[in-house]
């Protein structure tokens, strides 16, 4: 069969299900299906004949857990059974294609498990080359659950074979996947990423997969293709079966398949008398076209942003650039402080952010990695990455769980040729500056000329002009005064030519200038008016969302201003709530013992007005923790509010802290202290506590989160010259692994002690693993840092 | 699941056996309509014929064989054993991640409630198996009495866990997401009656602050 010749022209059909029909056969439960390509062959190649005599196009090797993970206990590599599985298919097929069917490595990615997007990305990359070499003619990716998964699996596919690629998720019946990936985000990720057919399979039967599937026809550009389920699984006499009957299943799947399915099959529960029907009924039926709107957007692994009528709003407060906070929270890999700036701005209205860490003192390229990954589930919404650094470009987008928009490209050439095939191969949108070797160009004529070139460029290296935002670029008004309505008109210009979104950083046009907020938020609105789709901005800055939502009411997008009345009911509730609280207690002891976080700053403020910073840690701070814990050991209040308390002196210490580095009083010079979570333990929550609680003592904590090899212990111990270090574990199984670091500390014979915690731990365990100190709880441990570094 | 019950659960793992303060209320209430909105517990469970020898557990069709001198205990009248598996899913585990960042109270409190929120889960399906399934011993789990976490991995294969609700083990027996719980559950024909087993072949029984008050942690609850 010539692929080419018929895909999306007429419809292909796929065989059916395999682990159900070996099931039928014998297989012992927890026993591996593909062992049997080299155990049992005949009895794989008996049902293969049948689907082939059923009339299917193509079938799929038995393959579904032939990675490394999986084959690891067997006596059989990857290539055996890949090998094996193609050529009985060899053996039988006539004019059949040979699928080689992939699946999910069975393991969770990280963040959230631990194995490594290139450890995954290995994985499928063996089970290609076996594949392939083999002589399979197309890949099939199916029943994935996890987007990056999926996207570790396409790349390996891709830079490692030239046969076409099929690509099938498996949703739920809450419409999305296991790992929280809904179907049009899913299609916008991959559908630019060079594969050929993209759908679904599996969990679902053809009823419960439909909402699913028209989902998925809206938005798709490639031919779709659905493998359901023969039903929902049912538990009957101790076993698992799907009840639908090959007539039920075919009559549920038509209504789909006119609404232009390019391939189909079946998947568990079915067996080759389905595919003959299937065969019957849809076999090389001509697919329906569908006219797919074409549509500029950005995505995270849960969401889809799209620039269509309404405004858009990309967070630009993830820059070093005048941001010493930030500048120090990157250069001491203190990432919390960037999560925290990214929840406020997607707190403040942000719909997208921009993520920009360059620095010159820093790797950029790893602490860039390491942010992203730290946001991954963390926020929803999708990231731009900002960066002038093609390496940093590449690896972002490489490793960015979604479909990002790169800041930036612009008209000159040598920069179009290194970003655009980035761009091209990751699926990206981009940013693209109408700037050139002539520079910034003063004219509007001249920045449409340029966004024409850039457009002209893109669409030589396959890249649509949707997946474009062109930024004007917009001068001071002190430098260039004239110069502002330049770029708000060539806004205009462009929209009317092209079908095309724009972009803008709207805070440079004020600077030099007095009251900038003034200039920025009447910019702002100007640029709106003009077509401004997608202003780069700091959503936390006062009413500059205002600002925004007004205009929607005024521009009739948000009809009927259901969203403006909305937003400002909210806007009262807070401030109204925020007041009664307030006038309750302005006592900063009442405060913090009582853990109101929202009102300790004003009154800190308010105080360092009239003491020194010093006089307020200790006639004021320390005498109040004292109180909390005094009230906490008596058992007059609970742990989560002692941890409440300790996070409201927390934001407290953080202004004092600022007063003492202005005033030039020598550094507080805070002893440092290492925490983790040891090797192959995630569990954090007491470890966090412990953070606190301990900076809440004026300790440096420095933080090295979960799941740590022991030698990046050891080579922060060295780095910071580390006079204490805490270990937290809370597995049985875990805690072997304290005792490993600890011998390996000890073997190092470095100058520092170790202090251990976590529930499984007692007293007595603590001493058999040569622990110096045992801690029940974080205040016990705030004790011990205390009498320790006395 | 009643709320009364998941708030229980919740506050004695935060500590207390009462009502806290004012703060700590509103914010329970917040994050447990949170919960209730958003989380969607899926599991997944099989029933196999199981046969006991020295204490090797094996199950029928299967190539599942546990020695756990524990579980035999537990399961010595009962011809048939569910085995079940359940997640609350990689939604909660990426609020854990986001409080870790933000807010550490408030991770405490919603890892208390979803914690709860599991357990009750699974209460109220046990007593839904009950139903079908007279008479059904307590749930016991991997990594309780002499039964090793080592199981994790086979038994959350043989149930295909990974692929249906998207459970998976680490190298450390570590179940991924983390608001987890696979058991076996013993099926007898007569009602099961033997209550002492938890405590008795728990580690931390010379250590149990619950213990020392009289009381039980999650895992008991379930006893009539």
């Amino acid at each position: 069969m010539e692929l080419e010749k018929i895909l999306n022209k007429k419809v292909i059909v796929f065989d059916g299900a395999m682990g159900t029909m070996i099931q039928r056969e014998g297989l012992v439960g927890g026993e591996i299906p593909d062992l049997y390509n080299v155990e049992n062959p005949e009895i794989v190649k008996k049902i293969q004949k049948e689907y082939v005599d059923a009339g299917a196009d193509i079938i799929t090797t038995n393959t579904f857990g032939s990675n490394s993970f999986k084959l690891n206990e067997t006596p059989y590599s990857v290539d055996t059974v890949i090998s094996a599985a193609v050529n009985i298919i060899k053996e039988i097929r006539k004019d059949q294609l040979i699928a080689l069917g992939l699946s999910s490595t069975g393991k969770l990615l990280e963040p959230i498990g631990s194995l490594t997007f290139e450890d995954a990305y290995n994985t499928f990359k063996e089970q290609v080359i076996a594949g392939v070499n083999a002589g399979a003619d197309i890949i099939l990716l199916e029943t994935f659950s996890d987007l990056q998964e999926t996207r570790a699996a396409i790349l390996a596919c891709k830079e490692n074979s030239s046969v076409p690629v099929f690509c099938t998720m498996t949703f739920q019946d809450n419409g999305r996947t296991l790992t929280g990936t809904d179907p049009k985000t899913f299609v916008n990720v991959v559908q630019d990423l060079g594969i050929d057919v993209l759908g679904v399979n599996c969990s679902l039967g053809p009823k419960e997969i439909a909402p699913i599937v028209e989902e998925i026809l809206e938005y798709s550009l490639l031919p779709v293709m659905v493998q359901p389920n023969a039903g929902l699984p049912v538990l009957e006499n101790n076993e698992t079966v799907f009840k639908l009957t090959k007539e039920e299943y075919v009559d549920q799947l038509k209504p789909l398949m006119e609404k232009g399915i390019a391939v189909v099959g079946s998947c568990c529960g079915s067996d080759p008398s389905f595919t003959k029907l299937i065969k019957k009924t849809f076999g090389r039926q001509i697919v329906k076209q569908r006219n797919v709107k074409r549509r500029t957007v950005a995505c995270s692994s849960t969401e889809s942003v799209f620039m269509d009528k309404r405004i858009k709003i990309i967070g630009e407060r993830i820059n070093p650039t005048g941001k010493k906070k930030i500048k120090q929270a990157l250069i001491e890999n203190k990432f919390d402080y960037i999560i925290n700036e990214a929840i406020d701005q997607i707190n403040s209205g942000a719909d997208i952010l921009d993520v920009n860490v360059g620095l010159p003192s820093i790797d950029e390229k790893t602490v860039m990695l390491n942010v992203l990954k730290e946001l991954d589930g963390v926020i929803n919404a999708p990231l731009q990455i900002d960066s002038s650094n093609i390496e940093v470009l590449e690896a972002a987008c490489r490793s960015y769980n979604g479909k990002t928009i790169i800041n930036s490209v612009n008209g000159k050439k040598e920069i179009m040729d290194l970003v655009f095939p980035i761009a091209k191969k990751y699926g990206a949108s981009l940013v693209a500056l109408t700037l050139d070797e002539e520079g910034i160009p003063t004219t509007c004529e001249k920045r449409v000329e340029i966004a024409e070139k850039i457009i002209k460029e893109a669409k030589k290296h396959g890249i649509a002009e949707e997946r474009l935002l062109i930024d004007n670029l917009v001068l001071t008004a002190s430098a260039q005064q004239e110069g502002v309505i330049e770029t708000l008109k060539s806004i205009g210009k462009i929209k009317n030519k092209y079908n095309i979104r724009t972009t803008l950083g709207a805070s440079n046009v004020s600077f030099g200038l007095p009251n900038r907020h003034m200039l920025n938020k009447t910019f702002l609105v100007m640029a709106l008016t003009y077509g401004l789709d997608a202003p780069i901005t700091d959503p936390t800055t006062l009413d500059i969302v205002d600002h925004i939502k007004s205009f929607e009411v005024l521009n009739y997008l948000d009809v009927e201003s259901t969203e403006y009345i909305a937003y400002m009911d909210s806007r009262q509730i807070d401030n109204y709530s925020n007041n009664k609280l307030f006038t309750k207690s302005k006592d900063i002891k009442n405060i913090i013992v009582n853990g109101l976080k929202d009102e300790i700053e004003e009154v800190t403020i308010n105080l360092l007005e009239k003491e020194e910073p010093l006089f307020l840690v200790d006639n004021y701070i320390i005498p109040s923790l004292d109180e909390v814990g005094n009230l906490y050991n008596d058992g007059k209040i609970y742990l989560p509010q002692l941890i409440r308390s300790a996070e409201t002196v927390k934001k407290s210490f953080d202004l004092i802290k600022i007063k003492i580095n202005e005033s030039g009083l020598s550094n507080l010079k805070s002893n440092k202290i290492i925490i983790a979570t040891v090797k192959g333990d995630i569990h954090d929550i007491g470890k966090n506590i412990v953070k606190v609680i301990l900076e809440n003592y004026g300790y440096d904590v420095i933080d090295l989160g979960k799941d740590v090899p022991i030698d990046v212990i050891i080579d922060n111990i060295k780095k910071y010259d580390i006079k204490l270090v805490g270990l937290s574990a809370l597995m049985t199984t875990t805690v072997v692994n304290m005792q490993e670091t600890i011998c390996k500390i000890k073997e190092e014979k470095l100058d520092c002690k170790i202090l251990v915690g976590g529930a499984v731990l007692t007293p007595e365990y603590a001493e058999t693993i040569n622990a110096d100190f045992y801690c029940k709880d974080a205040r016990e441990t705030a004790e011990v840092a205390n009498n320790f570094f006395k | 699941m009643e709320d009364i019950r998941i708030l229980e659960i919740a506050r004695s793992y935060l500590g207390s056996n009462s009502i806290m303060d004012e703060v700590t209320e509103k914010k329970i209430n917040v994050l447990l309509n949170d919960i209730k909105s958003t989380v969607i517990p899926r599991y997944v469970y099989n029933i196999y014929d199981i046969s006991i020898n020295s204490d090797v557990i094996s199950f029928k069709d299967t190539v599942l064989k546990i020695k756990s001198k524990d579980l035999s205990d537990l399961l010595k009248s009962s011809p048939k054993c569910i085995i079940i598996a359940c997640t609350l899913g990689n939604y909660v585990e990426n609020k854990l991640r986001h409080f870790s960042k933000y807010s550490v109270s408030d991770g405490l409190i919603y890892d208390a409630l979803a914690a709860a929120y599991i357990e009750e889960f699974l209460n109220d399906l046990n007593n839904e198996l009950e139903k079908d399934y007279e008479h059904l011993t307590m749930r016991y789990s991997p990594g309780y009495g002499d039964l090793k976490l080592e199981v994790q991995p086979i038994l959350l294969n043989l149930l295909h866990a990974q692929k249906r609700i998207g459970l998976t083990a680490t190298e450390e027996y570590l179940l991924i997401p983390r608001k987890s719980i696979t058991a076996f559950i013993g099926i007898q024909n007569t009602p099961w009656v033997d209550a002492k087993i938890l405590c008795d072949t728990c580690k931390l029984k010379d250590v149990c602050e619950l213990r020392k008050e009289g009381k039980f942690c999650g895992a008991r609850k379930n006893i009539k």
